[in-house]
């Protein structure tokens, strides 16, 4: 229950920010201009479609970083953890807490920036509620927010929240975007020593967002993953995040307060 | 009950101040607090009171010595659960409404849901703040924080009380309403621990008193043992650390 | 300067850029040579940008498969050296990056093939001097039934680069494919007049200009 509260906080802390306000009302602007933009003499659905989407993803993405930066960070800063940590609650539902409020934060930020998405393709008369694809896409990048918050937790646990956003997203992008590539150059690597065996272990240790990556999936109309998959790529995530949490509640564990 | 609200056995806290250098901020610390009695908790800048006031709850983890509050050690967050800590700084979420705020701090508490609009009316009545509920934190002056800082250590009931420099950034009224308070959960059945610069305060209110300085324990006992007649408390104090009265002939 | 103010500043700085974007095009240049907007505040990024755009096109020409042909494999194809040894859980993922990633070879067809266009279109606005966009994108539009607008991106492409013979051949052949015999001839002999051997393909181009030049002149001839 404590967990919960705490959990509570975070996400009311969003929402009486106005950055989240901010980036939707730029996201809606650019769903605008895209619906206005005279390419050709026909509709590029799958240009404003994969344009918006990739906006839609990244901005979630840049929101998540730092609102879960600071919510440990800045509890130690102000003081206010204090308050908290009086209470009949361990350390590690402290952390829980956090990291569950920034997920869900995170979430009802991408949910009201994806709808907005929504409304685009409605209008485009392109691929809308009805694809299962486009949900897949919804539930993974759900399953990243909630790894990369996660993720970014743990740093902050261990560093500042300026380093934990740094690093948190220099590995989303790199897993994301050049997570196969890296795979392959390991594959060719010859058997020199153990520095085959070190990459390849690190890489098993990396978070693996490229799985969740479905974006051009749901662009270029190639169907929904096998429900199977799916249901596998989701546990991968969920358990990571918990993984990456129990490592974060560990170090907090000792911290002197 | 056998068991003291508060004991602590021979605490030592250390903290590292560089690579090879370490500050003794508490030495060998030990003192009980029994059941329904206020303890005033006293001694100059950086004696050593917050840290041992952290070492109780459990901010500072793995001290030497021991820590027991309610009769369990103090690592042991169900020790926590009969406890209502107020801080020195009055920081809490400025984003929150005082209402919202008192309702997190019960929810965390673990307090049941149906009985935490009650319990958030009356913390907030106890410290005169009902009329602010709907105010957000942002708007609150110092004193008021301290108020609200005061409802929060409150809301969940608790028997023992922490206080943190309770009376810091009050007006007179306000100091007052807060005597009057720390009277009140006395005859409640509460035990309190509040530390303070206000000897005055102190002496109004206070059973007994635990005087630090530089991390060891100079002085605990009841007031009226220290303070000679026609004296105050704040005379006494500087007598125990050796300090020359500054009227002395 | 308080947070709310500098978020503020940096959401109308993105909105301007955007909207000044969006309107810039449907003004009528002072000069051919005035670089967009995009490019005066951006700068160089644009050309990695331009690039990317670029590729992208073709990316959507396979409908998301970002080589040609299939994805990566394992190592060690039938005939190559063997390959490393196989650690633990690699065939796990190299399964999964199979089955996520989009591995057939498939081209657009038909109405589907417009969806390349707005990457040519924004290669050309972020770098007005990526010669392979402007005539990969005019090829496109004429290939999709747009031959205005096919002649339009073309015509743009010489006044921002005036001195690339290969958009004026380019221009020559889609004349030449429109039957504008004059309009051809006067493309192809500017293409052969600025002619310079400077790529693997220039010798090739050249014989081209000149097949096509041929051709436009004995159409041209009344019968």
């Amino acid at each position: 229950m404590g967990g919960l509260a705490i959990a509570r906080l975070s996400v009311l802390e969003t929402m009486r920010r106005k950055e989240f306000y901010v980036i939707l009302a730029l996201i809606i602007g650019l769903a605008a201009w895209m619906q206005f933009m005279n390419i050709s003499s026909s509709g590029a659905g799958r240009f404003a479609k994969d344009i918006v989407m990739q906006a839609v993803w990244l901005v979630s993405f840049g929101l998540a970083a730092p609102l879960a930066a600071r919510q440990i960070a800045s509890d130690l800063e102000q003081k206010t953890v204090y308050v908290l940590m009086s209470r009949p609650i361990h350390r590690w539902h402290y952390v829980l807490g956090r990291t569950a409020g920034a997920a869900a934060a995170s979430v009802v930020c991408f949910a009201g920036l994806f709808f907005v998405l929504l409304v685009m393709l409605l209008t485009k008369g392109v691929h809308g509620l009805t694809d299962p694809g486009l949900w897949q896409a919804f539930a993974f990048q759900v399953a990243a927010l909630v790894m990369l918050c996660a993720i970014t937790i743990f740093f902050s646990t261990c560093g500042t929240p300026s380093g934990a956003v740094t690093f948190s997203l220099l590995l989303l992008i790199t897993m994301r975007y050049g997570g196969p590539s890296i795979l392959s150059r390991i594959e060719t690597m010859a058997n020199h020593g153990f520095l085959r065996e070190t990459a390849w272990l690190l890489y098993l240790a990396m978070p693996h967002f490229e799985f969740l990556n479905m974006s051009q999936r749901v662009v270029h109309g190639w169907g929904p993953l096998p429900v199977g998959l799916f249901v596998q790529i989701l546990a991968y995530g969920a358990a990571y995040s918990i993984f990456v949490t129990a490592l974060a509640a560990l170090l907090f564990r000792r911290r002197w307060l | 009950m056998d068991v003291p609200a508060i004991e602590v056995k021979a605490l030592t806290v250390e903290y590292k101040t560089g690579r090879r250098k370490r500050k003794l901020a508490v030495d060998g610390l030990s003192f009980r607090v029994e059941w329904g009695e206020i303890v005033g908790f006293i001694g100059p800048n950086g004696a050593g009171k917050t840290s041992a006031i952290k070492a109780l709850l459990d901010f500072i983890t793995s001290p030497r010595g021991m820590c027991f509050v309610c009769g369990m050690p103090s690592s042991n967050p169900h020790a926590r659960k009969r406890v209502g800590y107020m801080p020195e700084i009055s920081y809490y979420p400025k984003y929150l409404t005082l209402s919202e705020f008192l309702h997190s701090c019960a929810a965390v508490s673990g307090m049941p849901a149906r009985l935490r609009g009650e319990a958030v009316m009356s913390a907030a009545e106890k410290v005169g703040m009902s009329a602010h509920l709907n105010s957000r934190l942002s708007t609150f002056s110092k004193g008021m924080l301290q108020q609200a800082g005061c409802a929060q250590a409150l809301v969940h009931d608790p028997d023992v009380l922490i206080l943190d420099e309770p009376m810091s950034g009050l007006d007179p009224i306000a100091r007052m309403r807060m005597r009057r308070l720390l009277s009140d959960l006395r005859a409640e059945g509460k035990t309190i621990l509040f530390s303070s610069h206000e000897l005055g305060e102190i002496e109004m209110v206070a059973d007994r008193i635990l005087l630090m300085n530089e991390g060891r324990l100079l002085y605990q006992g009841h007031i009226a043992e220290v303070v000679n007649p026609g004296s105050n408390l704040e005379q006494a104090f500087l007598r125990l650390l050796g300090e020359e009265l500054p009227w002395a002939a | 300067m308080c947070s709310w103010c500098v978020r503020m500043a940096l959401a109308g700085g993105i909105l301007t850029i955007l909207l000044a974007s969006a309107l810039v095009p449907g003004l009528k240049a002072a000069s051919p040579q005035d670089p967009d907007v995009l490019v005066q505040v951006l700068g160089g990024t644009t050309e990695l940008a331009a690039e990317k755009a670029y590729r992208d096109a073709d990316v959507y020409l396979h409908a998301g498969v970002t080589a040609c042909g299939e994805p990566a494999e394992s190592a060690g194809s039938p005939g190559e050296p063997q390959s490393a040894r196989q650690l633990p859980l690699m065939d796990l993922f190299r399964r999964l990056h199979g089955e996520t990633a989009p591995k057939v070879h498939r081209h657009l067809q038909g109405d589907e093939e417009k969806e390349l266009l707005p990457w040519f279109v924004a290669a050309v606005r972020l770098n007005p001097h990526h010669i392979d966009a402007w005539r990969d994108g005019s090829y496109w539009f004429y290939r999709t039934g747009d031959f205005h607008r096919s002649e339009e991106f073309i015509s743009d492409g010489i006044r921002r680069n005036p001195h690339d013979y290969r958009l004026y051949l380019d221009r020559g052949i889609l004349y030449h494919r429109l039957k504008k015999w004059e309009n051809s001839i006067r493309d192809l002999e500017m293409a052969r007049k600025l002619w310079k051997n400077n790529s693997e393909d220039a010798p090739f181009e050249r014989k081209a200009i000149r097949i096509y030049l041929d051709d436009s002149r004995k159409r041209l001839k009344p019968q």
